[in-house]
């Protein structure tokens, strides 16, 4: 499999990344010579009846002993501490593209 | 030890404080404990007032936590990790943070935006990664016990290249609780110690049940001391002969057959295995820790933590900005290859089809077991640590390095790297698998392993 630079680029927008000129074409390779790397997945013989999975065998039936709720932990600080923009309980950002806040 | 006003811990990061400002430093921490930071006094518990270090990817109370991202160069978390807060209740001292590759992404430490840890054994070598600064910080004598994690290898395999041991328990044993997310279906806490017991007195302290996990397990946690005493008599190791091929290094390999004889001398039965799919392991571990990855990491966004950059245009501008400038190369090539094989066209190829190569991995495992083999012996790494720099180009041959333990992660079990021997003067891991929850046979075949074989022994 190999990339396009405008795979990469539409990638990259889906992942919210610029690149710099000269990323691009790094990020190309990198990534054609990964997938080429993968593509030999094909050969495991997974195609025919098995299921996909994302949970490890050997997983306890118990696990979804969640019903109770919990109280969240007491926090040492307030999560505006840990926020570049905070204000009145809420994380400042900038408008989404197109829109104007109100008042303004 | 000098004692200053009762707190010898102050002494222990006065020490390695000292060591890292020299000309020896080995770039281990990213953070260490200032006198505030530390307890006047320590619980009763099986660690207390011992000194340990956390993978910078734990989140902790008092310390800075940045998973050497410049995203997250100085954030602060709110709350602390359940391994840290189990730690601290069994007595032990957070004596800092130790460096690894960023947000957990690498085999050698040299993807961590803060510069690589060294290795203690030759600091022109790397320590292996992504836990390379606990390793190392334990192989230097820094602290006796370390906290790491383990998504593909990341504690096993820095553990072979520094000479330590490093063990990753069943998914599920430790609470994944405050560590912060790369792959969600393959992380586990991990504990790295001088010795077997060392790092099995670690591991017991941080394991059992957190309802904060819903993936942590209420099975009770078993005596995991105990189980260094226990021998191997009776117990039947597999020797998988795919682990035994090409790309190993003679000299590896002489070591591991060392190992395999060790335990024939004291007890175990040998039988040849195989595992059919095991050369599938590291394609699929690619897509699938990508994947989570991609995923994962898209909460990085200049909103809610740590960095902030752009933004004077609009939203779309601060969230590219900031995850352009915050993330390093390693890990926007995860991101790329994650968001590449989720996306409309190729999930099914790639994506789904890493899903049922797992399921395959995991059951070569399971019929192994289910044949009477009690555990697996195998190296932990094709090659000894390698020179700083060697594989940097080249990222398919660093994922490489990961040949031997992506397996355990891909299908849950748990696995231990143990010191087997030197090869030119560098430390080379013999690895154990068990089934599914069976910590103490690590244990007991780790640490029969470093009796026979270790530094002392014979």
């Amino acid at each position: 499999m190999s990339l396009s630079a405008a795979d990469v680029l539409r990638i990259a927008n889906l992942a919210k990344l610029r690149l710099a000129s000269g990323e691009e074409e790094r990020l190309r390779e990198d990534t054609t010579n990964i997938l080429e790397f993968v593509d030999r997945l094909g050969e495991a013989g997974a195609e025919e009846g098995v299921a996909p999975t994302s949970l490890t065998d050997g997983r306890d039936d118990d696990a979804r002993e969640g019903r109770r709720r919990l109280e969240p932990d007491p926090l040492s600080h307030e999560p505006g501490a840990m926020a570049p923009q905070w204000e009145d309980g809420l994380f400042l950002v900038p408008p989404p593209s197109g829109v104007t806040p109100e008042g303004s | 030890m000098k004692s200053r006003g009762g707190r010898p811990w102050l002494a222990a990061r006065d020490q390695i404080r000292a060591s890292e400002a020299g000309p020896e430093s080995l770039n281990a921490f990213l953070a260490l404990a200032e006198d505030g930071d530390m307890p006047d006094s320590v619980p009763d518990g099986p660690l207390s007032g011992v000194p340990v270090a956390v993978k910078d990817n734990l989140v902790t109370a008092g310390l800075p936590t940045t998973c050497a991202s410049r995203l997250l160069e100085g954030y602060q978390s709110p709350f602390e990790a359940t391994a840290v807060r189990r730690l601290r209740a069994a007595g032990a001292v957070v004596i800092g943070k130790t460096n690894m590759d960023e947000f957990g992404m690498g085999s050698s430490n040299e993807h961590s935006a803060f510069g690589p840890a060294l290795n203690p054994v030759d600091r022109n070598r790397v320590p292996g990664g992504s836990s390379g600064g606990s390793a190392a910080a334990v192989a230097a004598g820094y602290v006796p016990i370390a906290l790491g994690s383990d998504t593909g290898g990341s504690v096993r395999q820095p553990a072979a290249f520094c000479g330590v041991v490093g063990v990753k328990p069943t998914y599920g044993r430790v609470s994944r609780y405050g560590l912060v997310a790369f792959a969600s279906s393959l992380d586990q806490v991990g504990a790295l110690g001088r010795t077997v017991y060392d790092a099995a007195r670690l591991l017991q302290a941080v394991s059992g049940h957190d309802p904060r996990d819903a993936t942590s397990s209420t099975r009770p946690v078993p005596d995991l001391r105990a189980a260094a005493s226990r021998g191997v008599g009776g117990l039947v190791v597999g020797i998988p002969d795919e682990y035994l091929r090409d790309g190993l290094d003679p000299a590896v390999r002489r070591c591991v057959d060392e190992g395999v004889e060790a335990l024939h001398d004291a007890g175990a039965e040998i039988r040849q295995v195989s595992l059919p799919h095991t050369r599938f392991a590291v394609p699929c571990y690619q897509v699938l820790a990508a994947a989570e990855a991609s995923s994962n990491l898209a909460r990085f966004d200049g909103v809610r933590y740590g960095r902030r950059s752009g933004g004077d245009g609009d939203l779309g501008d601060l969230y590219e900005v900031t995850r352009t400038e915050g993330f390093g190369r390693e890990v926007k090539r995860r991101i790329v290859l994650g968001t590449f094989v989720l996306s409309a066209g190729y999930q099914d190829r790639y994506y789904s089809q890493a899903q049922r190569v797992r399921a395959l991995i995991s059951a070569d495992f399971g019929r192994a077991f289910n044949d009477g083999v009690h555990a697996l012996f195998t190296p932990t790494t094709p090659t000894p640590a390698f020179r700083l720099g060697e594989r940097l180009g080249n990222p398919v041959q660093m994922y490489l390095s990961d040949v031997y333990t992506v397996h355990a992660n891909l299908s849950g079990i748990p696995a231990m790297s143990v010191p087997i021997g030197t090869v030119d003067g560098l430390p080379v891991g013999g690895q154990i698998m068990a089934p599914w929850w069976g910590e103490e046979t690590l244990v007991s075949i780790g640490a029969t392993l470093e009796a026979r074989l270790g530094e002392g022994a014979g």
